[in-house]
């Protein structure tokens, strides 16, 4: 998948002007984020605080010393009988798969959801190759068959009403029109089920890998999960080297946040351990195990300490659903695979910080993705940091307009002297007169502040400044009324 | 007696400067020895927000110097208290010495809400305003200071006027800081559901604690007719006896 | 990638060298004996609970979306299981190779009432591919449990020699019987029992680990709940009593 990132502002006015992603956005609010926090109730509010806090002490942990514990969990693979396949970035690990379908010669492989394999663009090399790769998940199925990309982390079709989906399955399935959500379930049940049961290979993401043990675990509602790695002769598993965590203890927090934080469940219908391919007594599973774990800018993060935590992420999409932006433009418009607060983190390290500029700033800074976050990862912070390396950075960071920059220096030579701020304020409250309504300004024709009047009347400059109040009035006034006590 | 000094903010100085006049006249009555440190110009926060450190720092420094006497500082505005107490330590970190006077200033730097509360010990300062209001709660108020009661206690003070909590008062309006300008059609697009949220209140005006949401919504609802005013905490809590 | 490479890509961000020391890690520092002390106390928590748990167990299984039902006795549960067959119209069932079914004569009781019952375990004669073209065609899929959760009303199934993957996936209806034995509070509980196992193990503690909470479910249209995607349409927890 190409970036989009530089195309944000466009997408974002696309999603803005769209009827049926305005609805689906509000659906969000009140399906996934309301069923998240009565989920916490039921734990308490106070048990939920302690899993979160847990959680970071397990990550801050495990990315400390993050070389151990993926080189542990390499081993236990092995030890295991699976194979480990270490890739540096998204392209390096799509080879890999294609390598190991072809070794096989593999013509169809079903798909569990990963957001990974969305990094690498999978399907599409995949598919360039001569093998088919088919999204299994209902709603990476959907996008698949619109050839569109996720929109949210957990549900990737959510944009879609449930007539675009009929009418899309009709098409591209020849099934009836006008079908009810069930009805469409079942017809991808049915469609499907025929490939998990021929597919030469199943590659599915990984949620946590357990070092200790060398066990991959994969959370999932649907039962593709267990499909894609139970029926193929193959399975592959991909993963975000962060995924890592040293022990099996460790689901007690983990899988207790998870399904709480994406979707509001106490735990999902399945959770799937699996270590290894099967062993020769087993009655069935996959005869071979592979393991992909890739960096594709992981790295860059650990490495900044400023940034390191963006790596606690279990991934849960808490962050999307609390988002008031987000919930505007939803997941298209940040022109990657990962949206919201977490992807405005993350996706710079993965496609460069100039590409991705846009994404750090698209945000009000309001802190709800981080008081939602499971992990409590200090988001805002981090876009703080990332509009500083825009702006003030390494030189092949930088990316800020000279425009901006100029007013800014404008700006702050105004601010540090309030002799030359107040002659300016002279100047512009004769200037602002003509245009004055009841002390508003409804157009303003300034660059900058046309934007803020296409929506808002912006109010007009008070006519004595509080610093001239003070001088002239306050300053030697008593209070204007006797006091209370 | 208790010493306080006012940090009014660079919107209150230049738009809002009835809303730092309220503030005065609030702490007076409240017995408070107020001062205003004449120079102060901006907390330099939207250059922070934006990435320009550089020209964010001598405003950090410029703080730092006015108010290294002040009893206490007194923000009447939850994000600039916000720049000054949470984020200023840390843009100074580089200078071990500044870093440190900043922690120790950031220490006795209030919101207004907050040192009402929390400091004077006062929920009830004698306002009366007989009309029905409503709330909201602004983002870096609520969620990097953690001022969440403290307003609502005061209103509950007020003397007449009627409450009328809004739906979503935590959710964030919009405003964003140069978000606003920059990303305009989004920052209105999110604005628009908190005027609705305004709306269904049928209050008179709705209350905050920062004039640049305020500011913001007010714009908004002034664009499009609405009936309902934006109000500085502050400026609710005007003695009925002084003129407004 | 060769992995060395990979590892100190790691190693420079993080900024320390190849020498450093093993990280401490509490959970994963208990040894064999302080690990069977730990389930020792579980065991012994549960055994004294059960009664309790049995309950809590059928109620948050419910929840989940299971059918859950409370044995009175084995009679009682094989009745349960044979009406559902039944109601379902069920021509044909595979089931697990669980101890359980040494137990229960289920086997008999489904196919006095017409029900075609075949125990999934590869044997002289039968191959992995008629197992599974008998779980694809199958209307009931039939499981013993190797642990049940009250927390969060699941099953734990160990795939194995015996234990198929698929009995509990691939047929329209699953039906898995929890023995009172099985049992325990809470998900670290199972944790703790595996961990337990890999110890005991040498390191092995089986291929693969199934913790089920219900049917398959999905909501990626419109947020509209369905119940039964790829795995069971419906799934009955049957509690031994």
């Amino acid at each position: 998948m190409q970036p989009r990132t530089q195309e944000f502002s466009k997408l974002a006015a696309r999603a803005l002007g769209d009827t049926q992603v305005q609805k689906a956005l509000l659906g969000l609010q009140t399906g996934f984020d309301q069923a998240r926090q009565r989920a916490i109730l039921e734990l308490t509010p106070e048990a939920w605080d302690r899993l979160r806090d847990r959680a970071r002490e397990i990550r801050r942990h495990t990315l400390e010393r993050l070389d151990y514990y993926v080189g542990l969990l390499a081993d236990n693979v092995v030890r295991n009988g699976g194979a480990v396949h270490f890739a540096r970035d998204a392209h390096e690990a799509a080879q890999i798969v294609l390598d190991i379908a072809r070794r096989n010669g593999v013509k169809l492989a079903v798909k569990g959801k990963s957001m990974v394999s969305e990094e690498m663009a999978l399907n599409h090399l995949l598919a360039a190759n001569g093998v088919e790769a088919l999204e299994t998940d209902l709603g990476e199925y959907i996008i698949q068959l619109a050839g569109e990309t996720p929109f949210h982390i957990v549900a990737p079709a959510i944009h879609k009403s449930q007539e675009e989906v009929a009418e899309l399955f009709a098409r591209k399935l020849g099934t009836p029109e006008g079908a009810d959500a069930e009805a469409l379930t079942r017809i991808a049940r049915e469609t499907l089920r025929q490939k998990f049961l021929q597919a030469g290979m199943g590659i599915s993401g990984v949620n946590f890998a357990i070092a200790e043990t060398g066990t991959v675990c994969i959370v999932t509602n649907e039962g593709n999960g267990r499909m894609s790695t139970s029926l193929p002769p193959i399975h592959v598993a991909l993963m975000g080297m962060e995924k890592v965590t040293p022990a099996l203890e460790d689901l007690g927090v983990f899988y207790r946040l998870l399904p709480r934080a994406a979707t509001g469940q106490r735990a999902t219908s399945y959770f799937t351990l699996v270590s290894g391919p099967r062993r020769n007594e087993d009655e069935d599973g996959p005869e071979q195990f592979h393991l992909v774990m890739m960096d594709n800018g992981r790295s860059r993060l650990l490495a900044d300490p400023e940034l390191r935590e963006a790596l606690f992420c279990i991934r849960c999409g808490a962050c999307l659903n609390a988002c008031p932006v987000y919930r505007k433009v939803g997941g298209h418009a940040y022109g990657w695979v990962y949206p919201g607060p977490i992807g405005a983190v993350v996706t710079p390290a993965m496609v460069g910080l100039p590409k991705a500029v846009a994404l750090p700033f698209a945000s009000t800074l309001c802190g709800a993705c981080r008081e939602v976050c499971p992990v409590k990862i200090n988001i805002p912070r981090m876009l703080l940091k990332l509009r500083a390396d825009a702006v003030e950075g390494a030189p092949g960071q930088r990316k800020a307009s000279w425009y901006e920059g100029l007013t800014f220096r404008a700006w702050g030579r105004l601010m540090r002297s309030e002799r030359t701020l107040a002659r300016a304020r002279g100047v512009a409250v004769f200037l602002q007169r003509p245009f004055s309504r009841d002390g508003w300004l409804q157009k303003m024709p300034l660059p900058l502040f046309y934007r803020w009047t296409r929506g808002r009347d912006f109010p007009t400059l008070a006519r004595r400044s509080f610093h001239e109040l003070w001088e002239d009035e306050l300053r030697t006034s008593s209070p204007q009324v006797p006091p209370l006590r | 007696m208790v010493r306080a000094s006012l940090f009014a903010t660079c919107l209150v100085d230049q738009f809002f400067p009835q809303v730092g006049v309220s503030t005065v006249n609030l702490l007076r009555r409240l017995e408070v020895q107020v001062d205003f440190p004449v120079g102060q110009t901006c907390c330099g926060q939207p250059a922070f927000n934006s990435g320009y450190r550089s020209h964010a720092l001598p405003l950090a420094l410029r703080w730092l110097d006015l108010f290294q006497d002040s009893e206490y500082v007194v923000v009447p505005s939850g994000s600039c208290a916000a720049m000054l107490k949470v984020y200023t330590p840390e843009l100074l970190k580089d200078n071990p010495k500044d870093a440190q006077r900043a922690v120790e200033l950031a220490r006795r730097t209030y919101e207004l809400s907050q040192f009402l509360v929390d400091v004077l010990k006062v929920t009830d300062v004698g306002a009366s305003y007989p009309a029905r209001i409503t709330y909201h709660a602004s983002c870096h108020l609520l969620r990097e200071l953690g001022v969440s009661s403290q307003p609502l206690a005061l209103l509950r003070g007020v003397r007449g006027a009627e409450f009328a909590p809004m739906e979503a008062a935590t959710e964030c309006c919009g405003f964003g800081g140069t978000f606003a300008v920059k990303y305009a059609d989004i920052s209105t697009a999110i604005l628009a559901g908190k005027l609705r949220a305004i709306e269904v209140t049928e209050a008179e005006a709705v209350v905050a604690c920062d004039m640049g949401c305020l500011m913001h919504m007010g714009g908004a609802m002034r664009r499009r007719g609405m009936k309902t005013r934006p109000m500085h905490l502050a400026c609710s809590h005007v003695p009925k006896s002084s003129p407004s | 990638m060769k992995r060395e490479e990979f590892l100190s890509a790691v190693r420079t961000a993080l900024g320390g060298g190849a020498d450093a020391p093993i990280p401490e890690y509490l959970p994963m520092m208990l040894r064999p004996a302080d690990q069977r002390q730990k389930v020792v106390t579980i065991e012994a928590r549960a055994r004294a609970r059960r009664s309790q748990l049995i309950v809590r167990l059928a109620d948050m299984a419910a929840r989940q979306g299971w059918k859950a039902y409370r044995a009175a006795s084995p009679e009682d549960g094989m009745a349960y299981v044979v009406a559902l067959a039944k109601e379902k119209g069920a021509r044909s069932a595979v089931r697990s190779g669980h101890e359980v079914f040494q137990r229960l004569p289920l086997d008999a009781a489904l196919r006095g009432q017409g029900v075609q019952v075949m125990p999934v375990a590869l044997g002289p004669g039968v191959t992995r591919e008629q197992l599974r073209e008998a779980m694809a065609r199958a209307d009931l899929g039939i499981t013993g449990a190797d642990y049940a959760i009250a927390e969060t009303g699941s099953v734990a199934l160990l795939p194995r020699q015996g234990v198929s993957r698929l009995v509990s996936l691939l047929p329209p209806v699953h039906v898995a019987i929890v023995e009172a034995h099985q049992v325990y509070e809470t998900l670290d509980d199972l944790w703790a029992l595996r961990r337990m196992a890999f110890l005991e193990g040498n390191g092995d503690m089986g291929s693969y680990l199934s913790l089920i909470s219900g049917p398959s479910r999905t909501a990626d249209i419109e947020q509209t709940l369905v119940v039964g995607v790829h795995g069971p349409l419906e799934a009955h927890m049957v509690i031994m009593v």
